[in-house]
């Protein structure tokens, strides 16, 4: 699955909690995420696990979707250095609010799109605080770059990441 | 008028390549369907029953002669000559197609205009008071903020894919001539004790399914706070909308399930937590800046000297009628204000045809500093006419009917086009404004029921705005037969109220002697001078229901 960051088609460093692992076997999927370098978790299974997962030596992602808390986001901000943020329909807009939640606190890891990102909503994802898109292989060309620079004026401020 | 920069400019031609793209590529497979649904709504193209149906924006209803001739120009071009007016105040196209919209959307990016969000889940046209800068009683001039709107809404990343459309209205005083109070944000400019300018904020009004009338979210919001506030309320409805039915999805569901106390505090911490001192704070100097494209064109001194309209009204009843319904005191001495019935005899409400655009724009020019203005009841409007110019600009409109003296009456109706036109109306409409033209087509009877506005709609989600009408009629099928619901009461002024249901809907061949019944029992009960809502508030709907449904006369 191609990731861009900052523009570019990059090599993912980062392992992403399996749910349907992780309900079969909490502690095993636990385990194996632990023992990598970088991990994305659900934000509601970090909350569970916080003291565990901020005691190991790891750097620390959270998904979130449109469903969590957004209040509880902002106090476990210092500690993450990756948001990913599901958008899980095309119609479903919230995660372009969430990304401006986010950055405007002045998060300044990265902030990936997940779930369905595609070509005609990656300037939106952009301008509200993205700076990093996974897409699907059939979603992804040579022209997807081209989808940031169709329109190069607006009126509201870009926030640059 | 708000003219373009280049940046403006880039904007809109750089939207139509990119609208291309999308139409390519889903011409070419490539794009799958429910994308492209997505996207070309956003862009005004639907795709209706007979033929895809284009609609063009008209910020807040004011476009320049030269905008009028180009949109004559389409309809001539792509379509088939006329188009029609919305009650956002926009253009609609009823026959283009789907492969030509990007070069249609090139000719209108020549004149400065588009399609950009006239629908979708995402922020429409803003509209205001088609009187705005030149009605006397009016405390400020509300298109600088309306532009202002304009500007903060388009292409506005992170709002493009609301829950659900978003509406917002703006007044320039008390006086609502907006609906802004059936919208899912209404503005009102005012003044408070210290003598500052500055917004009454309503939120959560709508029609559609579940009408209701708009509740204040804030009593005084200084002028300068208008982006940072309306981002804030965006902001908090963008992420707490429901998402799992679009019948539930509009602010004013989730104003309801919250309360507006509970939605007004949220509003109110995301405002003063992140917007308020943010760059959406508008500065005195860039209110002014906006205030100068609408600054008061070059008012003829001399047009006060006479205003003595007599010879002309002995000359002519017909001028004489025309001028007392259709025209509005101005706030400049020797001008009125010229409303342009869209609601001729027989044909649909709010429709226009090439040759009438054509006219329009010329009269625009010789009388009127080249503007002109479309409503949100569906007519248009020259607002700086000199007083002995109506008379020339009255034959003028009447040798292409549309100089007909209804403005007000039972026959200016608002009308959706109903289910000829329409993928989701279930009733149709036109043929019923055509029997209850045919029945109320004495003029003298009108002027004497006075004031009473009458909407139609062809189905539930309410284009026709019928919940917002004296009388009000909604269309509804049942096993393929079209039936027609009455309500009574309502008003969309700043009385804002929802019309009640009379009882069962009755067949469409009942429509006009219905109508006829309703105002059989007001000319009954009206005292001298007395309006139809008056009627209705003293007696209530009683007095209808039963001689309506009453077994025989």
């Amino acid at each position: 699955m191609p990731l861009l960051i900052n523009g570019r088609e990059s090599v993912d460093p980062w392992v992403s909690l399996n749910a349907d692992s992780y309900q079969q076997d909490a502690r095993s999927e636990l385990l194996r995420l632990k023992l990598t370098k970088a991990a994305i978790y659900p934000i509601a299974i970090y909350l569970e696990h916080s003291a565990e997962l901020q005691a190991n030596s790891q750097k620390i992602g959270l998904l979130v979707t449109g469903d969590d808390d957004l209040s509880q986001i902002a106090s476990l901000l210092p500690n993450v250095s990756l948001i990913a943020i599901d958008f899980p329909v095309l119609r479903d807009g919230r995660g372009f609010s969430i990304a401006r939640n986010i950055t405007r606190r002045g998060f300044s890891g990265e902030v990936r799109a997940v779930g369905d990102v595609s070509y005609d909503r990656l300037d939106n994802m952009h301008r509200s605080g993205f700076n990093a898109y996974q897409l699907d292989d059939q979603r992804y060309g040579p022209q997807t770059l081209k989808a940031f620079s169709e329109i190069s004026v607006n009126y509201q401020p870009t926030h640059p990441r | 008028m708000y003219l373009y920069n280049n940046d403006d400019q880039q904007l809109v031609e750089q939207r139509v390549e990119q609208y291309r793209d999308q139409t390519n590529r889903f011409l070419a497979g490539t794009l799958p369907e429910d994308e492209f649904l997505a996207l070309r709504l956003m862009n005004g193209l639907y795709v209706q029953r007979q033929a895809p149906m284009l609609r063009v924006a008209i910020p807040y209803g004011l476009m320049s002669s030269k905008q009028l001739r180009k949109l004559s120009d389409i309809s001539r071009k792509y379509d088939r000559n006329y188009a029609h007016f919305t009650t956002r105040t926009n253009i609609q196209y009823n026959w283009p197609k789907l492969e030509e919209v990007p070069d249609i959307l090139g000719e209108l990016a020549e004149v400065q205009m588009h399609a950009i969000q006239t629908s979708g889940n995402c922020i429409r046209n803003t509209t205001t008071d088609p009187y705005a800068g030149v009605y006397k009683g009016e405390v400020e001039d509300p298109r600088p903020y309306c532009e202002i709107i304009r500007q903060w809404s388009t292409l506005h990343p992170e709002f493009a894919y609301l829950p659900r459309k978003f509406k917002i209205a703006v007044t320039g005083g008390p006086e609502d001539r907006a609906a802004s109070q059936v919208h899912d944000v209404g503005l009102h400019l005012i003044t408070n004790a210290a003598g500052e300018l500055g917004f009454e904020v309503l939120v959560g009004g709508g029609l559609g399914r579940t009408p209701i009338i708009g509740k204040v979210i804030k009593e005084f919001l200084p002028v300068e706070h208008l982006r940072s506030y309306l981002d804030a309320i965006l902001r908090v409805y963008n992420l707490n909308g429901r998402r799992d039915n679009k019948y539930k999805a509009r602010i004013k569901i989730l104003v309801k399930a919250l309360g507006i106390e509970k939605f007004a505090e949220l509003v109110e911490e995301e405002w003063l937590g992140f917007t308020k001192a943010s760059d959406l704070h508008l500065s005195a100097a860039e209110i002014e800046k906006f205030k100068g494209y609408f600054a008061d064109p070059d008012y003829s001194a001399e047009a006060a000297e006479n205003t003595d309209l007599t010879a002309y009204f002995e000359k002519s009843a017909d001028f004489k009628a025309w001028y007392e319904r259709n025209t509005v005191e101005h706030k400049v001495a020797g001008y009125r204000i010229a409303v342009i019935s869209l609601k001729p005899h027989l044909l649909p409400p709010g429709d226009v045809t090439d040759l009438q655009m054509d006219l329009l724009a010329d009269l625009a020019d010789q009388y009127s500093f080249g503007e002109i203005r479309s409503t949100h009841d569906q007519n248009l409007v020259l607002t700086d006419v000199q007083i002995q110019q109506l008379y020339p600009l009255w034959q003028a409109l009447s040798a292409a009917n549309l100089a007909r003296a209804n403005i007000g009456t039972l026959t200016d109706m608002i009308c959706c086009p109903g289910y000829e036109f329409c993928a989701l109306a279930n009733a149709e409409t036109l043929p019923i404004a055509d029997q209850i033209n045919r029945k109320f087509d004495d003029l003298d009877y009108l002027y004497d029921l006075g004031e009473i506005q009458l909407n139609m709609s062809g189905c539930i989600n309410a284009c026709g705005h019928h919940h917002v009408a004296d009388i009000g009629i909604l269309g509804v099928d049942r096993k393929g037969e079209n039936y027609y619901q009455f309500t009574l009461g309502g008003s969309s002024k700043t009385d804002a109220s929802l019309g009640k249901t009379i009882g069962k809907a009755v067949a469409a061949t009942e429509v006009a002697t219905t109508v006829e019944k309703i105002l059989h029992v007001f000319v009954q009960h009206r005292t001298e001078d007395e309006t139809f809502r008056e009627v209705i508030k003293r007696i209530g709907l009683a007095p209808f229901k039963e001689y309506v449904y009453a077994t025989s006369h």
